[in-house]
């Protein structure tokens, strides 16, 4: 747009493409079976029509292809579809609360969806939906519960007040929290499995989550990406996007809705993965600027590929113990964010 | 040409009752001056205007066409708005800040038009914020700021330009700078401007037609001469006012007097 020195941005595209790419064949290929990137990218391209006929895995054992198809890849796609989701989300709820500090869960998401997870442990049923586990189906409701119940709270005359919806989202996460800790207490055998919980992880990840996240996060985000620029516009306040045609009061309802949704999926399948939706925008937006049309696409992919890398290492480092993610989001995270923070002159934020 | 009207126009906040039936007519190529004393509406009164707030009661017209009927692009169109001050939060360019004001004529990701880019440099010339077109909102000063977002009301094409109290935050050169600028709005471009302003003085330099308000109704209206007396002021403001005729421009000046 304008004639600064921008960075060409279909190369940008192109190389992160590519970097994930490189990713999802490396995390294949990586764990206690080790596959190896060359092996694991045979396997991968077998699948794929017309490249295929050139393939030839018959020297590998069979169990490889087992390894990845059935137990690495829905992990990987997993990790890549909640990667994209908080990332984009964190974009959109600081873009349109105008705050730094927001992130996916600043709206209570998060503690509604521990709270949920917590009830579904002690009370300890058995029952599955669609192979899923009741877990998830907990999370969900208390994720979306909490949220609704946020938006009730701070829905004034049918206007939005930003800090009305923070403010409420603090309280109401408060609530949970207090609940979750009462049910720690009364419950201490389950207390190991919901800390570990809140901490988040792929563990659980199968086709079948796979097969509910990914129309959740792909239109999610198809829809977020489709309002980058009233994103822009809505950035500027209130006040001066409806003096620029934009319905402020509709967008934002909007935008709350999707990125509820695609938090809230991501949260009930794989837990409260931290730091990711807070620091994947401001470090994406020390390059991008804040033009959300850039902002948000560089954002997904970026977010896919660190969430994807961080569990790997999670599962990897310690095998066969498993790390909670949220840990290593923030090890490998923070330093390199904090980095950034020092060598860049530019204000992300005012 | 009668361009903008507002009908007994009602509003509150919760049970406060700020705009208590307020009718003001505007007509195209005048600069309007709104005064009253801290807490009369005047603000109010302008965000009803552009939509932001809905009254409780009366209506908005542009064109006999009432604002209600149309949806937020179309009134962007027709309307533009300048805040008192502008804190976009996130550091785009001047030309990005400038460019929004294009939003209206666009739907989804639908990039700009060369129509689109030509409005953009006009404004940009019309405001001399060209040489400021890369440099962060964030850096700029106030008076660059303002002239920024006047640039960006300018690019929005529209025939109606609201200002919320666009100087009080300046020092008096940048004042003028932007005044002028508006003035001429006015007077070359023929705008609708209207403009709330806290300084008598001002309203009686740049205004053609001034709205008094006071207590969220219409106390008087007129021209400044007619407006800006001492008797209309002390009766509004609760203050003792001295008035003159400046013998150099021959324009109204209005000192406060000090209650010591």
């Amino acid at each position: 747009m304008s004639k600064k020195k921008q960075p060409a941005y279909p190369i940008i595209y192109l190389v992160l493409f590519g970097a994930l790419v490189a990713a999802v064949v490396f995390s294949a290929g990586t764990g206690s079976a080790n596959i190896g990137f060359l092996n694991s990218l045979k396997i991968l391209l077998s699948k794929v029509p017309l490249v295929n006929k050139l393939i030839d895995i018959s020297s590998m054992p069979a169990s490889y292809s087992t390894i990845i198809f059935s137990i690495r890849l829905p992990r990987i796609i997993a990790s890549v579809l909640c990667g994209t989701g908080l990332s984009i989300c964190g974009v959109v709820f600081q873009g349109m609360f105008r705050n730094p500090m927001a992130d996916p869960y600043i709206l209570g998401i998060s503690s509604g969806a521990v709270l949920g997870a917590a009830l579904a442990f002690v009370t300890g049923t058995q029952a599955t939906l669609f192979n899923l586990g009741l877990v998830p189906l907990y999370a969900f409701i208390g994720a979306i519960a909490a949220t609704t119940l946020v938006y009730l709270i701070a829905q004034k005359s049918g206007r939005l007040v930003t800090n009305t919806l923070i403010l409420s989202g603090i309280a109401i996460g408060f609530l949970c929290s207090s609940f979750i800790s009462l049910i720690i207490i009364a419950s201490r055998e389950q207390a190991q499995r919901i800390i570990f919980w809140t901490m988040g992880s792929m563990t659980g990840s199968s086709w079948q989550t796979v097969l509910v996240m990914l129309p959740f996060i792909f239109i999610g985000t198809i829809i977020l990406l489709l309002n980058s620029r009233n994103l822009n516009i809505l950035s500027t306040g209130d006040e001066t996007a409806v003096s620029l045609g934009i319905n402020a009061g509709l967008m934002k309802k909007l935008l709350l809705i999707v990125a509820s949704m695609i938090t809230a999926v991501s949260v009930c399948f794989c837990g409260t993965i931290g730091f990711v939706g807070l620091i994947v925008p401001h470090a994406v937006r020390f390059i991008t600027g804040p033009d959300h049309r850039k902002l948000m696409p560089v954002s997904a992919l970026s977010g896919a590929i660190f969430l994807l890398l961080c569990d790997t290492v999670a599962r990897t480092l310690f095998a066969p113990t498993e790390l909670p993610i949220g840990i290593l989001t923030s090890l490998l995270g923070v330093p390199f964010f904090i980095s950034l923070l020092i060598r860049s002159k530019r204000r992300a934020l005012a | 040409m009668k361009i903008l009207k507002a009908e007994n126009l009602h509003f509150s906040y919760g049970k406060n009752e700020v705009l208590k039936g307020v009718s003001m007519n505007f007509y195209q190529g005048t600069f309007y001056g709104i005064i009253g004393p801290n807490g009369c509406g005047k603000s109010t009164f302008l965000k009803n205007l552009y939509g932001y707030f809905t009254p409780s009661e009366g209506n908005v017209s542009v064109y006999d066409k009432n604002i209600k009927s149309m949806n937020a692009r179309k009134r962007a169109k027709l309307i533009a708005y300048v805040p008192q001050e502008t804190n976009t939060g996130f550091d785009f360019s001047v030309y990005d800040v400038i460019a929004m004001g294009r939003n209206p004529y666009h739907s989804g990701l639908q990039p700009m038009s060369a129509e689109d880019h030509d409005k953009i440099i006009e404004a940009m010339e019309e405001t001399s914020t060209i040489h400021l077109k890369d440099k962060s909102i964030n850096e700029l000063s106030g008076g660059e700021k303002q002239r920024t977002i006047l640039a960006r009301a300018f690019a929005q094409d529209s025939e109606i330009i609201l200002m919320d109290e666009p100087v009080s935050m300046l020092d008096i050169n940048h004042q003028v700078e932007i005044m002028d600028l508006a003035r001429s709005l006015a007077d070359k471009n023929y705008k609708t401007i209207v403009c709330v302003l806290h300084d008598l003085n001002l309203a009686a330099q740049y205004a053609q037609h001034i709205f008094l308000m006071s207590d969220g109704k219409l106390a008087k209206s007129g021209m400044p001469d007619e407006v800006l007396t001492k008797e209309i002021l002390t009766g509004v403001y609760g203050v003792s006012v001295k008035v003159d005729n400046d013998p150099v421009t021959g324009l109204k000046t209005i000192v406060p007097l000090s209650r010591l």
